[in-house]
């Protein structure tokens, strides 16, 4: 755990950020954890976030989540940055190896979360623009929908089906090919 | 997505097309009849781009594919000419019949197994003396327009030399031949492969130039490789970059690693040119400004390293390594992380017979 263990050095060394969810939680971070959002980097290069970035769009609890994330992420490009200069160390990619394993154990355990959880860290990342947790949150939707019928998606979702009968006969009929 | 207790009604359209993106074609297809809204999101033009229009997958050329598969009538000879998008362009003749009629051309989609018959244009094999018409290319981008292009390369041969004198192309739009003639005063000699790229049908004359007709205009467009360029290098030293934003060719020699032989594949992806090569085998890349200059060595653990092609599925460059020897196999990588230049196998798939490919 070297590579993890310099990034923890570094970020003790950083700027601190306030974030203030929407049920005005405060939360400190180091600057390298919030900037993983470039929502709140552009904040910080703009000079506004003295008192507080205030999120508006966050709950504290999804908030928490979200700066759970970014840790831990923040630590993984640390790390990388870190051992980039030493490539061809086998020692380093083996360290690499494990840390990435350790940081998909990470995201398959962060993602277990209902699905109301898991809609809001989809808002939460977009509004905050934080493309790895989009795409982590956003593929886990995808995933659940595979294999799925369209009945059991409505179901899932509680989507209501408001296709008259013609309509979705003949958006089947179009699309036979794809039902068999 | 649109009543209900659970947080899903709150995502906008941007976020379940978001969702949408990460979905193949198939699943697509057999979504939109779940609601109004999701039928909106998965038709509607602007998020054609950013979903799976096509299956996965690519086209063998096998001596005997046998069409029936698609409901294409079996007791005639069917070549298959080209491929763009899933679209299959085919050749269709009945040489066993006591009067054949002229080939006429196929155009199917065979994941939805609908096929059209094309009328037939204004040349074809056997019908004017010293004319032959034996190269033809569909293209097809649905993400632009569901209409699809047929080229059909018309020749005059005189003596030893064939010169291409015009590409006459069929629009499903209008649903008719349109002849595009190119005149010159020299042999336009043409090489037998083409690329649809953008709108325009691009052919390799001789080995001094390229030239380009536009499925809507009459006008073409012909580059010369300069004297020195031609023939005489046999690595990479240039690549020429029209674009049609700007309506110019732009010549950029090559800032790869190192100097190395194109075997012969391509694909155009995210807005990279891939094309593979070997000594060294790798996968070069260009952008379309002629600016980035990257390679990505092949899978390392291959069969050949010489005779994989590239291509791209899914929102990612697929590198398709093809073993030729005893039993024929392929090995199917995707390239998921493209900062780090990792290749990750998806299949890879025995071929019970003998298959060639193109």
């Amino acid at each position: 755990m070297a590579s993890a263990g310099s990034g923890d050095e570094k970020a003790a060394a950083a700027a601190m950020i306030t974030l203030i969810s929407s049920d005005n939680e405060k939360f400190e971070v180091t600057e390298a954890t919030a900037t993983l959002s470039q929502t709140i980097r552009h904040m910080i290069e703009d000079g506004c976030t003295d008192g507080g970035v205030p999120l508006p769009n966050v709950t504290s609890k999804i908030l928490a989540r979200v700066i759970e994330y970014c840790k831990k992420h923040a630590t993984a490009a640390a790390g990388e940055e870190g051992s980039s200069s030493s490539f061809s160390d086998a020692a380093f990619l083996e360290v690499d190896r494990a840390f990435l394993e350790e940081l998909e154990e990470f995201d398959d355990a962060f993602l277990e979360v209902d699905r109301a959880t898991l809609f809001d860290l989809i808002l939460a990342a977009n509004y905050l623009d934080i493309k790895g947790l989009l795409n982590l949150t956003c593929q886990k939707v995808a995933d659940s929908v595979k294999g799925k019928t369209p009945e059991q998606i409505r179901e899932m979702y509680n989507i209501v089906n408001d296709l008259t009968p013609e309509e979705e006969a003949e958006i089947r009929r179009e699309t036979q090919w794809a039902f068999e | 997505m649109d009543q209900g207790t659970t947080a899903a009604p709150y995502l906008p359209d941007e976020l379940v097309v978001e969702i949408l993106a990460r979905l193949p074609a198939k699943l697509l297809c057999r979504f939109k009849c779940i609601s109004r809204r999701w039928r909106r999101l998965i038709s509607d033009p602007d998020h054609r781009a950013r979903l799976a229009q096509t299956l996965s997958g690519f086209f063998f050329v096998s001596s005997d594919p046998g069409w029936h598969f698609i409901g294409l009538p079996s007791e005639r000879k069917i070549e298959m000419l080209d491929s763009c998008n899933g679209l299959l362009l085919l050749r269709c003749s009945d040489e066993h019949s006591s009067r054949p009629s002229p080939p006429f051309y196929i155009v199917c989609n065979p994941a939805t197994r609908e096929w059209v018959a094309l009328p037939q244009p204004k040349y074809t094999n056997g019908g004017e003396q010293g004319m032959r018409v034996w190269y033809a290319a569909v293209g097809f981008d649905p993400a632009i327009s569901s209409h699809f292009y047929v080229f059909q390369v018309v020749e005059e041969s005189e003596g030893m030399w064939c010169s291409v004198i015009a590409v006459e192309v069929y629009s499903s739009e209008t649903g008719t031949w349109d002849i595009r003639e190119l005149k010159h005063d020299y042999c336009l000699s043409f090489l037998g492969r083409m690329t649809y790229f953008n709108g325009f049908l691009h052919l390799p004359i001789g080995y001094t130039a390229v030239a380009s007709v536009h499925t809507k205009g009459q006008s073409w467009r012909l580059t010369q490789i300069e004297e020195e360029e031609r023939m005489y290098n046999y690595f990479v030293d240039a690549v020429e970059i029209y674009s049609s934003d700007t309506g110019t060719w732009a010549r950029k020699f090559t800032q790869w690693d190192w100097d190395m032989d194109m075997t012969g594949h391509k694909t155009y992806f995210n807005g990279f040119l891939h094309l593979t090569m070997c000594n060294p085998n790798a996968v070069a890349m260009v952008d379309t400004e002629g600016q980035a200059w990257r390679t990505i060595a092949v899978p390392s653990n291959g069969f050949c390293r010489s005779s994989g092609f590239v291509g791209h599925s899914q929102g990612h460059l697929v590198y398709v390594d093809v073993r030729m020897k005893r039993v024929p196999a392929l090995a199917i990588y995707a390239l998921e992380d493209h900062s780090r230049d990792r290749w990750t196998l998806r299949h890879k798939v025995i071929m019970r017979r003998r298959i060639c490919l193109d």
